[in-house]
């Protein structure tokens, strides 16, 4: 870390390596649009780097980052509600625009967007799928036990069929 | 939902996730068989968990596309980062065609870790050096480049058993083009980012197999097993007592490409794990020539799929496709062929890569000056670099080879501009029209009499 911060690339390439997962779920599930996540996760990485010197316990690195994912979604969320004019809860399920090939993920991202769990940090949901579907790693992940992290990523599950199956009654 | 319902939830979930214990799952299965609602259920969050991972799947390429995004950003302030180089005068309108160079030669531009045996004196067990390395699965460094054909870089080398080898290269600290060697679909993949343009090369077997030795330390240093090296001491690296070998035995894999290499590497003496190696290769006696320093391993690094995963922006163009075809004689022909059409009537004057690439750089300003050139034939340049991996292939398999680029052009209807020995006793030849023919022994003197 000190490394990244004396203008090393390689030691700051790993730091973005480590954490990008984490810091891009964070912003997926917060924004719930990709194109939005990327360019929030790379506008908290800047700023991350800027603001490097100002860490004093290297230790905190992870959370640090995560806090300012969330700060900088929740910016980004609210200058999304103050140009619709509606309320922040509402701006929350951004529009969607699927760039993926083969299978269409709106309703998905959608439902993901919606999640309660969301505003929680770390996500659990998406956080347990982007570190190879662990539970362990969620539960490190969150600082929680490994039960209290399955608790919390039932909860997400549960939910986020909740909202898919609102979604297709409402469809339908 | 029924009261009985509620309890199973939590089993439900977990069973998506293989987290059951046998006795939970046991229970579970004894609820589902009693209802249709939960059996329901099961099979939507299955569906879910199947959709969940595929859609974290398919964000693979933004992972890498945002690590190439942030370090983009990067301010480069290392000492003796490319930053301070001179720029390269025709960097900005050729960058692509240079970067096609590379993705043509990454074995070149890549690695090279090798040697053996257990010499006495260096303190170092090489053997053991070299089991270790082959085990070490992935790696990451960094790499500083100088050559006479291209200008300074920086690039940081992500290499993987299984996902392939990436190359990010830096130019004054911006990250300019990813070159991605993919062997589960044996191609290279070229992304410039600088000029918005992306370039794909397929690879057949062989090439794969080239690349991937040029790109790994592991298959360097199993190939290298057993040849001669000599000590070089030790020195300090970076704080590090190291002690090193060099070779020069390395003619068979960088024959297409050099002349004469050498290679030098550095071993941490504690560790015993490779902290530096230096690679320089010339030809044309001198004229050309590269030299590149990888320092900075991370041996055993935790590499995954997103770390290899591209994707082509909408907005990039291609470059075209970059030809590459089988070694063949044919194919070697038509190299030559293409060589002397782009530098109006001149072939190679030597069958070697690098060289023939210099030599083209020599002509292009002036026939560029006079419109007899564009970026579409510069892509065709690459052709000849087949032909010098045929002339490399005859040399390996010990097939007599010559090549007389230096006195013969494509007027010289009757004299042997390349010719090599047939298994049976014969030799095949090219002449300086491009016909070829195949002749006796005795034949041939007398036509090499004529040059």
């Amino acid at each position: 870390m000190a490394a990244s911060c004396d203008g090393d690339r390689i030691a700051f390439g790993e730091l973005v390596r480590r954490h990008r997962k984490r810091v891009f779920a964070i912003s997926l599930a917060l924004l719930g649009n990709q194109q939005d996540a990327e360019d929030a996760a790379q506008e908290v990485f800047v700023k991350s780097l800027e603001q490097l010197h100002t860490l004093r316990d290297q230790g905190q690195f992870a959370s640090w980052i995560a806090q300012i994912a969330r700060n900088r979604c929740r910016d980004l969320l609210r200058f999304r509600a103050r140009r619709q004019d509606v309320p922040l809860t509402e701006a929350t399920p951004a529009p969607v625009v699927d760039t993926l090939p083969d299978e269409d993920f709106t309703d998905l991202r959608r439902a993901i967007g919606r999640l309660p769990d969301n505003h929680r940090m770390p996500p659990p949901l998406l956080l347990f799928y982007y570190d190879g579907r662990s539970v362990r790693k969620l539960a490190e992940e969150m600082g929680l036990s490994e039960g209290g992290a399955c608790a919390r990523l039932y909860r997400a599950r549960m939910a986020l069929r909740s909202l898919l199956e609102q979604q297709e009654a409402d469809h339908v | 939902m029924s009261k009985s319902c509620r309890l199973i939830e939590d089993l439900l979930v977990a069973s998506t996730l293989h987290a059951l214990e046998p006795e939970e799952q046991a229970r579970l299965n004894s609820h589902l068989q009693e209802c249709p609602d939960c059996r329901r259920t099961l099979l939507a969050l299955q569906e879910d968990d199947r959709r969940l991972t595929a859609y974290v799947k398919a964000t693979d390429p933004v992972m890498s596309n945002l690590e190439g995004r942030v370090m983009n950003e990067f301010p480069s302030h290392a000492p003796g980062s490319a930053e301070n180089a001179p720029e390269h005068s025709r960097w900005t309108h050729r960058g692509w065609f240079r970067f096609a160079v590379a993705a043509a030669a990454v074995a070149v531009v890549a690695v090279g870790l090798y040697f053996i045996g257990g010499g006495p004196g260096t303190g170092i067990a090489w053997a053991q050096v070299i089991e270790r390395v082959v085990e070490a699965q992935d790696y990451i460094c960094r790499i500083e480049k100088h050559a006479s054909i291209s200008p300074d870089m920086d690039m940081v080398q992500y290499c993987s058993g299984e996902y392939g080898v990436r190359q990010d290269l830096y130019v004054k600290g911006k990250n300019v083009t990813i070159i991605y060697v993919n062997p589960r679909e044996s191609e290279v993949v070229t992304l410039i980012h600088e000029q918005r343009k992306y370039a794909i090369m397929e690879l057949n077997e062989l090439d794969k197999q080239r690349l991937l030795e040029g790109s790994s330390a592991q298959a360097f240093v199993e190939f290298f097993r057993g040849e001669d090296y000599t000590d070089l001491g030790t020195k300090t690296i970076d704080g590090v007592q190291a002690v090193g070998i060099e070779t020069t035995a390395m003619e068979d894999v960088w024959g297409a490409m050099f002349e004469k290499v050498r290679v030098r590497l550095w071993v941490d003496a504690r560790t015993q794990w490779p902290v530096e190696l230096e690679f320089e290769g010339e030809a044309d006696g001198g004229k050309t020539w590269m030299k590149q320093i990888m320092r900075d391993f991370q041996w055993n690094a935790a590499l995954s799929a997103a770390d290899f995963a591209y994707e082509i922006p909408s907005d990039y163009d291609s470059v075209g496709n970059i030809p590459r075809a089988e070694a063949t004689e044919e194919s070697a022909v038509e190299g030559l062929r293409t060589f002397a059409r782009l530098i109006r009537g001149t072939y190679p004057k030597k069958l070697v890569f690098t060289s023939a690439v210099s030599q083209f750089e020599r002509e292009e300003p002036k026939l560029r000056k006079k419109g007899l050139l564009n970026d579409a034939d510069i892509m065709d340049l690459l052709s000849i670099q087949i032909s010098c991996q045929f002339y490399a292939d005859l040399e390996q398999a010990g097939s007599d080879p010559a090549y007389y680029g230096e006195q013969v052009d494509p007027t010289d209807f009757d004299k042997v501009l390349l010719r090599w020995r047939l298994d049976d006793g014969g030799y095949r030849v090219i002449y300086g029209d491009l016909r070829a023919e195949t002749v006796s022994a005795d034949r041939l003197l007398d036509l090499e009499r004529r040059r």
